[in-house]
């Protein structure tokens, strides 16, 4: 639960782990945390925040550094931008079990495209193989339903296979990563030995065990199962409704027969008045602008999907380098929300990839739907995140996560065991 | 060709030469400043509330708050 989180991470680093107080499924990320939150003598909550934004603005860098080399800088740079902030705009700012995966993963995924790129220099491509190995024990030790990261490399080995390329190199850069992984899994059984859980680790089997055979409430993988499938056929629906809408708009702005100075406005003042609206509508119902991010943040994940696929139908002969990274920021975003009992709008904490590459991908392809004759006049890129931006401020700055707000009074009310002369962690 | 040959009015031609001037500055450290920059000021919000529910009482140890371990 998020409001033991910082309870769990000062736990995990204390002197004596003691696994009655901690979570051995995300163990890796609460000690990270806890760590950072050491680091000062006394913890606080906007250290926590300082510390989730460093991990933010670091998996910006890591992506832009990825993105800036198939497109150009200007797009990259505004595109990782923007996405950053629509990502996170229910964000809880701290470093948790899904902000430090997710920056263990932007790492790897940056891992990925060294490989990609210096594959024809061996020694170089030794090493990030090595290092890609290294890095997936951490990554699956951080949450352990992570380990579903090994469909990466099945997708990509079946994509060589489909694209007719030799598999030799690819084989070779699975042994060393292999390697890799071994080493990095007797280095982290020793830390493990080494903080005293190592003999415990079977209650991660007790649990996964336990979820599957229904004995856990909140995380009973049946009732997890059928929630995906029903969000996910609210996510097709949306996507595509949202996605109509995008092409209904766009055909309209080219019927009107305006100054292009101006055509760019309306799609701003649609999403303005959109919006407005929501806001005026939040007067009545409070939840409201909470309850449309979630929404909004889950249909993303269908509409990368859309944009991917457009993309490869329209650039049969696509780059196979961004193929590579299209396939691998997908899976890596749809395996992201397995296991959380919200539903799968986590999903947006494997977007960092995948979400700017889809939106410059598909403004490649964007010029190449003129052959289904929609020669459209605006420029795709722009719009989106221009219309992106605005949503993301709107719900950054109505972000009503229990965890950003803080608790509440009457959440302490609940609370049996808060005695007088505790020690409660303060703002700063 | 000169740019006013290639049809570029002054002003074009001016922001043209500002974009590329300030493309330099596109780097993976302007973006880690400004994405730190951008979300700054939502790291404060809320701060006025009592946070979070981390308590350590020197008995007990830490105490996992609202059963959520």
């Amino acid at each position: 639960m998020r409001d033991t989180i910082i309870t769990h991470q000062m736990a995990s680093f204390a002197s004596e782990v003691d696994v009655e107080h901690v979570s051995l499924m995300y163990f890796l990320s609460d000690f990270a945390g806890g760590f950072w939150l050491n680091l000062i003598s006394k913890p606080c909550l906007l250290w926590a925040r300082i510390g989730g934004l460093l991990l933010i603005s670091i998996n910006s860098s890591t992506i832009f550094s990825i993105l800036s080399i198939y497109f150009e800088r200007r797009k990259a740079f505004a595109a990782v931008l923007i996405t950053a902030l629509f990502i996170t705009m229910r964000s809880g700012y701290i470093i948790d079990y899904y902000s430090f995966p997710a920056f263990l993963l932007c790492l790897q995924l940056w891992l990925l495209n060294q490989i990609i790129q210096h594959s024809r220099d061996q020694a170089k491509m030794k090493l990030f193989s090595f290092l890609l190995g290294l890095l997936t024990v951490p990554i699956i030790l951080s949450r352990i339903s992570l380990i579903l990261l090994f469909l990466v490399p099945i997708a990509l080995f079946v994509y060589y296979n489909f694209s007719n390329r030799d598999l030799s190199r690819a084989i070779q850069i699975s042994k060393i990563a292999s390697i890799g992984f071994a080493s990095s899994a007797i280095l982290f059984g020793i830390f493990y030995w080494y903080l005293g859980i190592l003999s415990s680790i079977r209650i991660i089997f007790h649990t996964i065990g336990g979820s599957a055979l229904g004995q856990t409430e909140s995380h009973n993988m049946v009732n997890l199962i059928e929630l995906y499938l029903r969000c996910y056929g609210e996510v097709v629906i949306g996507s595509i409704v949202l996605f109509g809408g995008f092409f209904v708009l766009m055909k309209f702005i080219n019927s009107l027969k305006i100054s292009e100075d101006y055509e760019q406005l309306i799609p701003i003042l649609i999403t303005i008045f959109v919006l407005f609206l929501i806001q005026i509508c939040s007067i009545y119902i409070p939840e409201l602008a909470h309850s449309l991010a979630y929404p909004l943040l889950s249909v993303s994940i269908g509409l990368v999907v859309i944009f991917v696929r457009i993309f490869f139908i329209f650039n049969r002969e696509a780059n196979f380098k961004l193929a590579l990274l299209l396939i691998s920021g997908t899976i890596t975003m749809l395996i992201n929300p397995i296991g959380s009992n919200t539903g799968i709008f986590k999903s947006s904490y494997g977007m960092w990839l995948i979400l700017p590459l889809s939106l410059l991908c598909l403004d490649k392809a964007w010029d190449r739907l003129d052959c289904i004759s929609c020669n459209f006049r605006l420029s795709f890129l722009k719009t989106a995140l221009t219309v992106m931006l605005i949503f993301a401020l709107f719900f950054q700055f109505s972000n009503t996560n229990p965890y950003v707000i803080g608790l509440s009074p009457p959440f302490l009310r609940e609370v049996p065991s808060v005695h007088h002369g505790d020690q409660v962690l303060h703002s700063c | 060709m000169k740019w006013h040959e290639a049809g570029y009015s002054c002003s074009q031609m001016a922001k043209f030469n500002i974009i590329k001037k300030l493309e330099i500055y596109l780097n993976i450290y302007s973006v880690f400043l400004l994405s730190f920059l951008f979300h700054l000021p939502l790291i404060f919000q809320g701060l006025d509330v009592i946070d979070e529910g981390y308590h350590h009482n020197s008995s007990d140890g830490f105490v996992c708050l609202r059963g959520g371990c």
